[in-house]
Formats: structure tokens, C-alpha cells, sequence
């Protein structure tokens, strides 16, 4: 047993460095462009040479993609207009190439000081998408630290073809802290690390369907899954939308009033609730019965 | 004539158990009762021991007693280790307290401070752990304690689990002087693991309606170790624990030294140093020990009090840890900093400020925390005779005179250059220094550690080895040549410092075979708590907040 390097801990550049072949990548419009926000500027807080996100192309196993990196230790990994931009444009240079696109996601979200414009922008860039499935090319997003997947671009995710997840990942709509303010402590203790990623993280999502591979805190697993994931896409039709609908509707009636997150992994037929939680995610994925 | 029965302090105690009456059934009190009996055993003058230590909390006991008023009680002369509670400081602002002898006051130290300022803090003393247990014995002896046990049977027997503390230190002075040993349980059972404290040497037993404090205070989630501190650990290995061999050792209880204890499977490993050091412990069940453990690299743990959490480990681990005969984990702050004391080839620990001539405190205007165990260990025991290779080598190079002791012992301070916020770890005098905290301490400055027996300070520049200075200017100039971009650091002079590292007096991590660009987390043992777990085959039960599965 020795130490590795753990996905979750490294930077934005370094994840894409790991992830695809070595010297592969070319960012585009790297931090020597200095595209940075302006609103940030305007109101004197410190701005990012890259927004906050790093775009380029790269090769993973020697197959072309597109591949994007958020930075959360700059606001959060929070997504403004120039941040949103560059998705956005690299989702479309995906559907007009043909070429797959992966997205490493680490974002709360939009960035409240550019709310409007953030919000567009993950419009964007949830359109941009859409092309891409509308021509059958892939697109994967890999959520793996516990800054994770939230607010508008929890949404963004799930408009992703593929989910690949760590039980690091996190992946919810409103954070911890939200829930708790609307919801009061009783209903949801933001405090209690265990809830929150029983809810959130990346085992349970991967229980319940919304993440389709759970795998180790590391660049060369991360790598396989979106390896697997890159010749696959799932395009939307009406029917599919349907369906899912059909799917999610059933998820609320069955765990809507469910106030134990064990319940529900007991539910989904995870025996040994214990040894499930100190599992590591692939191990949890070969004893976890997985359902819709 | 005075015989044993008519001594006046007998006679004294055998009164206060008269006014108590029916307000126990034997010794046994109810907790509706406490109030009542504690202004029934206790009078005005009286030096009252109420246990609060580093972890464990007489929390029940301290809650009622600060439930009375000045006019129910006054005129107490507190003695504890540690004031830790709201309560501990209410006592202060009622008035009760006419003189107060501690250790330590962490959690409440902002608190301490204010009733400073305010003049209602009527101090003896701040002490050092093991002194104020010496002086609890000699000027300070309780006429009542208020102590905390986890059980006790139906005759009053107590067992004290994994924490036992201060307690024996606490009720054998009391109870062996005619004085009240009364103790809160969180229950009362037929049979007890073991016993740790004899009915006899307890006068009165309350079930508390709700289980004692105890604090998990040695917890460190190796996830917030940084790079910075794995290179830290990296030059403390070679340059220190490699070079002396260490083999009996105490480390404090930050995320320097977690980060050592993380880096002996795999760096510790690599340099073949397992079996020449870090064999013999005197430091508390800490969780990052597992993986040293569980690899065969400690041979014994004792501890001065227990963790949260490590029960079942240390109970599976009686091969290493001392425990009952049922496995259950028996710790004893007082032998612990006897045993720290004297007994081991290191001490190494962090501090908040360091002055120029080495000397550290973690006191300020603003917070007044003490002292607690690392004075106690982080001195020169000139009473020690015995030699190891560790303590004869550290004593050579100190270069002693023909009125010294042959050995010393190696006493570490091991600080990143700024702490949060960059404030300065090194600075010219002391914040402890300010003449506000010495007149309230009757012209004491509250230095943690004294310069005089620091013998390395390690930084993220390299290790200081003061030790090996000859002059008071040099000791001055090595700790400016480790003290970084800090402003005592900037006032180095390159040509003194090129001249300390010639004489290996100052050691930069490549002058001990260590790369920086090798400082990793990925060479701890584990990353983060769950790894820890896992090393753990399972037994450790980390407390809920470190817990995110």
C-alpha cells in the first residue's frame, strides 16, 4: 500500500495532462490570450487569465476529442460569460468536427456576480450539447471532487451523454447548504459529510442510474471508463425524453418520502450498508445491484 | 491529645459529610440532588479540583456547580488542567473565585483573556501538566475534587476507560488528605471492565443524566496535509530521526508531525530506516499512527489519554497499546509526562511564535491559552542518567562543559514560516511578552518552550541546529537563516548563513539528501481518513465529522 496521485487533487491542467495521451494537447485560448471577466474587474476582485476553465483538443488513446477542464479553486469553478463562451464553443467545434467531447466538470454552478450572463451562457453551452447528441457525438462529463457538479451545471451534466463519477463526485442541483437554509436542519444537516454524499456523491448516483460508471480516484481509471464511453452516444428523440420521464417519476414515488438514504440503498439492493460505505467506488459497483 | 480520630482535618471532613444527611443514599446521589450537595461539602476557602483535562470534561458536575451564586459559594481557590467549559468561566464571572491554578485553557482562551482584562481573573500561576499534579501534592492539595469516570459498580468502584487522564493524579493527593472525592458516571452497572480508582478512595457517586464531554482532539484528516509539510516531514526524517537514530519519541499532535507518521511505510521504508527509529512511543492513540503500526514499525504506545474513535483498534492492538485486561485502552497523563519526560530521545511538536532566541508561546493579549504537557517534554531532563545513541549524539554536539550532563535530549520545534492568515511564525519578542499578561502572571512571561532546550527548529527552509551553536549570536543568525521571508527571516545576512551551513549548523533539504520537487502527498500512506480505515482492517470508527461515506 502506497500513496498515488489522486484525480481529486490535482489541478485542472494536470487532470488533462493525466487524461489524455502524453503532449497531446493543445489548449485553446490559453492564459497568454488573457480573456478574463469583466465584470469580475468591475467589481475589484481578482480575475483569471483563463476564466476559470481550460478548452483545447487532445488525443486519448490516439483517438481525437475535444476536452475541457473547470478550475474550482478559481470562484468555485463558477461559470460567467467568458467561462460559458469557451463550452460553449467547444461543444459546437465537437458537433461541427464530429469529434467527441469530454467535459471535466467542477462547478457550483453560474457565478452569482455575473448571474445573468452565466446563465445564458450554460444555455448555451446545454444547446451546444444537444447538437452534438442530435449528431450522435459523444459527449462525457466526469465529475470526481466533492466541489463537484451543482446548480446550473448539475443540470449540464445530466445533458451529457455519459456520467462518470468518483465517490468523491458529487452531482445535485442545490448544494448542502441551500437545502439545509430552505429546508431547516432537521430535514437536511448540511454538516453531516455522511448524508451529504449519501445523497449526492457518487455511489448513490451511480445506484440510481445518473451515473454510469463509478470508478477509482485516479487518472488512469477516469481514462478507461471515458475510453469505453467513447464510441457510444445516446441521441434524443421524444421517446427517449419519454422514458425518462417515465423513469424519474417512478424514482420520486418510490424514495420521494424516504427521509434515510440508507433505505434507499437498501432498496436498491445493497446488503451490506457498512461494508458498502467504506467500499471504494469500483468495489461498491461490483456489489451494488444497479437499477433505474 | 490529638489521636488519628480528633485530627482537626478528619474532623473536618467527617462534619461535611454530616450536614449532607439524606441528600445521598450512601454514596450514591441523585442528580436533582447535586446543587444541594456540593454547597453542603464544600466551604468558603476551600481548594476545590474540578477535573476538566485536555479531553475529558466533569461537564455535569462543573454545569451545577456554576448553577450556585456567590452567596451559596465564594472564596474558592480553583485548581484544574484545563478550563474548557462556558461553565469553567462562569465560576469567574459570579465571583466565586478567589485564586485559580491552572495548565491550559485552549477553547476558552479569548474567554480567559477578557476576564483578565476585566480583573476577574485572580490567576496563582499557569503550570506546566505535571507540575501543578506535584503541586497538588505538596501546596495545592484538593479539600474537594469533582472528578469524571465512565462507570462505576454499585459500591463505588470507578473505571475510567480509555481516558483516564488526570484522574488518578487528582484523587490520590485528595483522598489520601481527608478530602472529597466526588465523582459524575456516565453509568452505574453490577460489573465493571476493571477497576481504575477503589470505592475507598471515593466518597460520593452521581449518575450524570447525560455522558461526560470528551473531545477528539488528536485527529488529523490527512487530507489537509499539504506538500509543504510532507517536504517538512522529508528534512525532519533525514536530517533528525535519520542522523540521531530516534528511537523513543513523542510527537505533538499537528499535521507536521501526522505527515511523518504517514511517511514511515513509504519513505521511511525506502531509506531503510524501519526497526532503527520510531520503535518506542509516549504520545495519545493517533490515527495516523496505523499505517506505521499496522507495518511493523512500533514496537509500544503509551499514551496520556485516549481518541475518539480508536477503541476497538487500540483493543485489537494490545501487542502495541497498554490495556486492561479485557483490551479496553488504559492511558495516564501523569506517568505519560513522567515517561515523556525522561524516558524518551525526542520531543517534537509546533507552536504558533518563535522568538528570535528560540523561545515559543502560543499566548496573546487577546488569547491566553497556557501551557498544557509539551514544557514537560520539550525540556532537558538534567535528572536523566541513562544513555541511548540518540541522547549521547544530540549531547556531544552541544559540546558540554565539565559541569554538564554527557546527553541531551533532542527537543524539535517544527513550523511552516507563516501560520494562516501569513502571520509570522518568527518575530523579534514574543506577543506573550506584553507587560499587560506578565503583571497579571506576577512578572512570569508564558513561554511554552525556553530556547535553551530547543536543540532544531525545522521550517519549510531547512533545520536550524541550535544545539550547535556556540554563541547567543549564532543561535540568533540559524534561526533567521530558516525563518524565511518572515521579517526576522529577511534580516539574515548570506554571508553568516553560507558560513552556519558549512558547519552543518543550517541544513537546506538538498544538504540532507531530500529534492523538494519530491514533496508529495502521494507519498503518504494514505490520503485521507477513509484510508486510514481501511489500514485499520476496519477497527477504527472515525468521530462522525471526519466521516463522508
Amino acid at each position: 500500500m502506497t500513496g498515488t496521485s489522486l484525480f481529486h487533487e490535482q489541478t485542472a491542467r494536470q487532470r488533462i495532462a493525466a487524461l489524455v495521451d502524453p503532449r497531446s494537447f493543445a489548449e485553446m485560448l490559453p492564459p497568454p490570450e488573457r480573456l478574463t471577466s469583466p465584470y469580475l474587474a468591475q467589481l475589484g476582485i481578482p480575475v483569471s487569465f483563463d476564466d476559470g476553465v481550460v478548452i483545447g483538443k487532445a488525443k486519448l488513446g490516439g483517438k481525437e476529442i475535444y476536452i475541457a477542464a473547470q478550475v474550482g479553486q478559481f470562484v468555485g469553478g463558477a461559470v460567467g460569460e467568458i467561462h460559458g463562451a469557451k463550452l460553449t464553443g467547444l461543444f459546437k467545434a465537437a458537433a461541427r468536427d464530429q469529434v467527441p467531447c469530454v467535459l471535466i466538470i467542477e462547478s457550483g454552478g453560474v457565478r452569482l456576480h455575473e448571474g445573468s450572463a452565466g446563465e445564458i451562457a450554460i444555455a448555451e453551452t446545454m444547446r451546444a450539447i444537444f447538437e452534438c447528441r442530435a449528431k450522435k457525438v459523444p459527449t462525457i462529463a466526469v465529475i470526481a471532487t466533492d466541489i463537484g457538479a451543482y446548480g446550473g451545471i448539475g443540470i449540464l451534466s445530466t445533458c451529457c451523454d455519459f456520467r462518470v463519477m468518483t465517490e468523491h463526485g458529487r452531482l445535485g442541483i442545490s448544494g448542502p447548504i441551500v437545502i439545509e437554509k430552505w429546508m431547516g436542519k432537521k430535514a437536511y444537516d448540511s454538516a453531516n459529510r455522511a448524508l451529504v454524499w449519501k445523497t449526492s456523491g457518487g455511489k448513490t448516483k451511480y445506484l440510481l442510474g445518473d451515473a454510469d460508471a463509478l470508478v477509482h480516484d485516479s487518472a488512469d481509471a477516469i481514462r478507461d471508463a471515458v475510453a469505453k464511453l467513447l464510441g457510444k452516444s445516446s441521441a434524443i428523440t421524444l421517446t427517449s425524453v419519454k422514458t425518462r420521464q417515465k423513469e424519474l417519476e417512478k424514482r420520486l414515488k418510490r424514495f420521494g418520502d424516504t427521509a434515510d438514504p440508507d433505505a434507499v440503498w437498501k432498496a436498491m439492493g445493497v446488503r451490506d450498508i457498512a461494508g458498502a460505505s467504506l467500499a471504494s467506488g469500483p468495489e461498491f459497483a461490483a456489489m451494488a445491484k444497479r437499477g433505474k | 491529645m490529638t489521636t488519628a480520630k480528633t485530627a482537626l482535618r478528619r474532623l473536618n471532613k467527617a462534619q461535611r459529610l454530616e450536614r449532607v444527611g439524606k441528600l445521598a443514599r450512601g454514596k450514591f446521589v441523585s442528580p436533582d440532588n447535586v446543587p444541594q450537595l456540593l454547597k453542603r461539602i464544600i466551604e468558603p476557602g476551600d481548594i476545590l479540583c474540578l477535573e476538566g483535562d485536555n479531553q475529558k470534561q466533569a461537564d455535569f458536575l462543573a454545569n451545577q456547580l456554576a448553577t450556585l451564586d456567590k452567596k451559596d459559594l465564594h472564596d474558592i481557590h480553583l485548581v484544574m488542567s484545563c478550563i474548557t467549559l462556558p461553565a469553567h468561566i462562569e465560576l469567574f464571572k459570579k465571583g466565586m473565585i478567589r485564586q485559580v491554578d491552572f495548565c491550559y485553557a485552549g477553547p476558552q482562551g479569548t474567554a480567559v483573556a477578557d476576564l483578565v482584562k476585566a480583573k476577574k481573573f485572580p490567576v496563582g500561576a499557569i503550570h506546566t501538566y505535571n507540575e501543578l499534579y506535584a503541586r497538588y501534592y505538596i501546596d495545592l492539595t484538593p479539600r474537594v475534587a469533582l472528578i469524571a469516570a465512565a462507570q462505576a459498580d454499585r459500591k463505588g468502584n470507578l473505571f475510567l476507560a480509555a481516558n483516564t487522564e488526570d484522574t488518578p493524579a487528582i484523587v490520590e493527593p485528595t483522598a489520601f488528605s481527608d478530602g472529597i472525592v466526588f465523582a459524575q458516571v456516565n453509568e452505574i452497572v453490577d460489573k465493571l471492565p476493571r477497576i481504575d480508582i477503589p470505592a475507598d478512595q471515593v466518597d460520593f457517586v452521581v449518575e450524570a443524566p447525560y455522558p461526560m464531554h470528551l473531545q477528539a482532539l488528536f485527529t488529523r484528516d490527512p487530507a489537509a496535509i499539504t506538500d509543504v509539510q510532507v517536504l517538512m516531514a522529508m528534512v525532519a526524517l533525514r536530517g533528525i530521526y535519520e542522523k540521531y537514530e530516534v528511537q523513543s519519541l513523542n510527537h505533538g499532535v499537528g499535521f507536521n508531525t501526522a505527515a511523518i507518521e504517514l511517511l514511515l511505510p513509504t519513505y521511511g521504508e525506502r531509506l531503510g530506516l524501519k526497526g532503527k527509529i520510531c520503535k518506542y512511543w509516549m504520545v495519545n492513540p493517533l490515527p495516523t499512527m496505523i499505517p506505521a503500526i499496522e507495518s511493523g514499525w512500533v514496537e509500544s504506545v503509551f499514551a496520556v489519554g485516549g481518541e475518539v474513535g480508536m477503541e476497538r483498534y487500540t483493543a485489537a492492538r494490545s501487542d502495541v497499546f497498554f490495556t486492561g485486561r479485557d483490551g479496553s485502552f488504559h492511558s495516564n497523563r501523569a506517568m505519560g509526562q513522567l515517561a515523556g519526560h525522561y524516558a524518551i530521545d525526542m520531543f517534537i511538536g509546533a507552536s504558533l511564535q518563535i522568538d528570535i532566541n528560540g523561545n515559543s508561546s502560543t499566548v496573546s493579549k487577546n488569547r491566553i491559552t497556557g501551557f498544557g504537557g509539551a514544557p514537560n517534554m520539550g525540556c532537558q531532563p538534567t535528572g536523566r542518567r541513562h544513555p541511548t545513541k540518540a541522547w549521547l549524539k544530540a549531547g556531544a554536539e552541544a559540546n558540554p562543559g565539565p559541569g554538564s550532563p554527557p546527553g541531551r535530549k533532542l527537543v524539535v520545534q517544527m513550523v511552516e514560516t507563516f501560520q494562516a492568515g501569513r502571520v509570522p511564525t518568527f518575530v523579534e519578542e514574543l506577543d506573550a511578552a506584553e507587560p499587560s499578561i506578565r503583571k497579571a502572571l506576577h512578572g512570569v512571561t508564558p513561554v511554552m518552550i525556553y530556547g535553551d532546550d530547543v536543540t532544531h527548529i525545522v521550517t519549510e527552509e531547512g533545520i536550524a541546529n541550535l544545539a550547535a551553536c556556540r554563541s547567543i549570536a549564532e543561535r540568533q543568525a540559524a534561526i533567521r537563516a530558516v525563518a524565511g521571508y518572515t521579517p526576522v527571516g529577511l534580516k539574515r545576512k548570506k554571508r553568516e548563513t553560507e558560513e552556519l551551513r558549512r558547519r552543518g549548523i543550517v541544513q537546506m533539504p538538498e544538504d540532507v539528501g531530500v529534492r523538494p520537487s519530491e514533496a508529495s502527498r502521494s507519498l503518504l500512506a494514505t490520503q485521507d481518513i477513509k484510508g486510514l480505515v481501511r489500514w485499520s482492517n476496519g477497527l477504527y470508527d472515525p468521530p462522525s465529522q471526519f466521516v463522508d461515506w
